[in-house]
């Protein structure tokens, strides 16, 4: 009998324990730690920042799924690993700290055969001075933040239907932020929202973005054939900013944020101040809080960890300049190379290095984005490890078979520019592969035939179908295994 | 496209568009692209791309 640990139950998590499940014997225990006690759907947040949908609309309770799957839940979170064991026994233990009410503060150790960290990241909002629900700024990472943003839009529309002009300002809170996507999708709808109700007129939108120019994206923008022409996200991007007059800052850094101001630096070294009467910033990512100890208790967290948190898996960490960045420097097993019984995947694994060109100011602050790692890939990464697992315990195999990287995956982004079953909106897109691939692909890193773009009421009605879709399969309902990831 | 340049606030009528030289769709590119007949083809076209990549990226 082996026990697997699943740390976190977000997309890459809750996909590797509910395929886990699948594959294992019953004999094997598959085991679940997340803090909390809600799986979300991350990417619909953003409507319910915008009062389109609720938190019950985007989230559904973890323990009914998990009991009626025969997988183990602790509503807990993880704050280090012995992957070595401890003083009680040589087996590989994590700590954890119970969440649940009733055992809130209770600390212990579980074995394992297997832990596979998708702990996600931390939202660092302490990198900013000022950024962060706790300072002067909403957020749209978690549903609990997306209830507040919506409450805060409410304020702001109200005052605009008194005739009070109002600027909104929507983007990133860091220079290294990712997930620039969710901050134009949450402009977007914001945008959309505001005119439906005649009150666009009296609202000054401003995109903040630390992306060397609109439409990058974090994976250094899209190249895609269109009408005749390869063209590119940037322009495609900039269409779309200048249809919907929507002003933006681009190459920034936030460095303090004060209430309704916003102070920054951007890549060419200017310091710059914005009044904001509204302000939704993301905020940087970091690996959470977990440590790692060797048997005899010493601290191993920086062997396999990296500086940012993340877990250290099987890429090429070897520091590079970007003319040397190679697909292959990316992971593909997500096993880490320390321990072989330890994964990370998601948004808890470190890449090797950004996808956008890195760029820092004459000041030497970073502005640029940082990979994203979320939705279709983190899926992926959670079922090609599953299987790995699954074939090392059933003795099919001593090492990681299943790859997914992100060099050789694409990626399908639907990112809503407003919402309504006839006047809803989005920007479909689909990349291959999502890491650029100059070798295979010379010229533009992607195939020019897998990486599309376009804008239309009918990515709308896709981005719907993804939210109904895959709650369904998360919930693990009948034939789920059968939605792809 | 970072044109602010001053330490004090910027007023409303400062932040620039994005780049006023990209293309505006017309106001047939609009309405195709809230048509409902149009965009129930396009949704099917999309849907097939997207199963195209997923089959791609799934090894």
């Amino acid at each position: 009998m082996a026990r697997v640990v699943v740390l976190g139950a977000g997309i890459s998590g809750h996909t590797a324990a509910l395929h886990l499940r699948r594959l294992l014997g019953k004999q094997h225990e598959v085991v679940v730690v997340s803090p909390n006690s809600n799986w979300n759907w991350i990417p619909s947040n953003i409507w319910v920042g915008v009062g389109r949908m609720s938190a019950k609309d985007v989230t559904f309770k973890l323990a009914p799924v998990y009991r009626k799957k025969g997988i183990t839940y602790h509503q807990a979170k993880a704050v280090a690993l012995w992957p070595e064991g401890d003083d009680a026994s040589a087996k590989p233990k994590v700590e954890i700290e119970w969440t649940a009410p009733g055992k809130v503060g209770h600390v212990e150790r579980i074995e394992y055969d297997y832990v596979i960290n998708a702990t996600g990241p931390k939202l660092n909002f302490g990198a900013t001075p000022g950024l962060g629900p706790d300072g002067h700024t909403y957020s749209v990472c978690t549903y609990g933040h997306a209830e507040e943003a919506a409450k805060a839009l409410d304020g702001v529309i109200a005052k605009l239907q008194r005739g009070e002009r109002q600027r909104l300002v929507i983007g990133v809170g860091h220079g290294t932020c990712t997930c620039e996507g969710a901050a134009f999708e949450y402009t977007f709808n914001v945008e959309h929202e505001l005119r439906s109700r005649g009150l666009r007129d009296l609202a000054e939108i401003v995109y903040f973005t630390n992306e060397y120019e609109l439409g990058d994206f974090g994976v250094g923008g899209l190249s895609f054939k269109q009408n005749g022409f390869v063209t590119t996200s940037q322009l495609w991007t900039e269409s779309l900013f200048v249809e919907r007059d929507v002003r933006s800052i681009t190459r920034a850094h936030p460095t303090k944020i004060e209430d309704g101001r916003l102070y920054y630096e951007t890549l060419d070294g200017v310091d710059g101040v914005l009044d904001f009467d509204f302000a939704m910033l993301l905020p940087p990512f970091r690996g959470v809080d977990l440590k790692a100890f060797a048997l005899d208790g010493s601290d191993i967290s920086s062997e396999i960890f990296a500086p940012s948190g993340f877990l250290k898996v099987d890429a090429d960490y070897t520091p590079k300049k970007f003319e040397e960045y190679r697909a292959e420097d990316w992971p593909s097993t997500y096993q880490s190379p320390k321990y072989a019984n330890v994964f990370g995947i998601g948004i808890a694994f470190a890449p090797p290095h950004p996808i956008s060109v890195p760029r820092t100011s004459p000041r030497g602050t970073v502005i640029s984005p940082a990979p994203p790692r979320t939705g279709m890939p983190s899926g992926l990464m959670g079922r090609a490890v599953a299987e790995s697992i699954a074939d090392m315990l059933a003795g099919r195999s001593t090492t990681p078979q299943h790859k997914a990287s992100m060099a050789d995956m694409g990626a399908a982004c639907v990112a809503s520019a407003g919402a309504g079953f006839t006047k809803g909106t989005a920007a479909s897109m689909t990349m291959y592969p999502v890491v650029p691939d100059y070798v295979r692909f010379p010229g533009y890193g992607r195939s020019l035939d897998d990486t599309t773009g376009e804008i239309g009421l009918a990515g709308h009605w896709m981005k719907n179908l993804l939210h109904y879709m895959f709650i369904y399969k998360a919930k693990g309902l009948p034939g789920w295994s059968f939605i792809p990831e | 496209m970072t044109e602010n340049s001053s330490t004090e606030p910027v007023s409303p009528a400062e932040v620039p568009l994005a780049v006023t030289l990209a293309p505006a769709p017309t106001d047939k590119t609009l309405r195709q692209r809230k048509s409902v007949p149009l965009q129930g083809f396009r949704f099917a076209a999309v849907s097939l791309r997207m199963l195209k990549m997923i089959r791609k990226s799934h090894h």
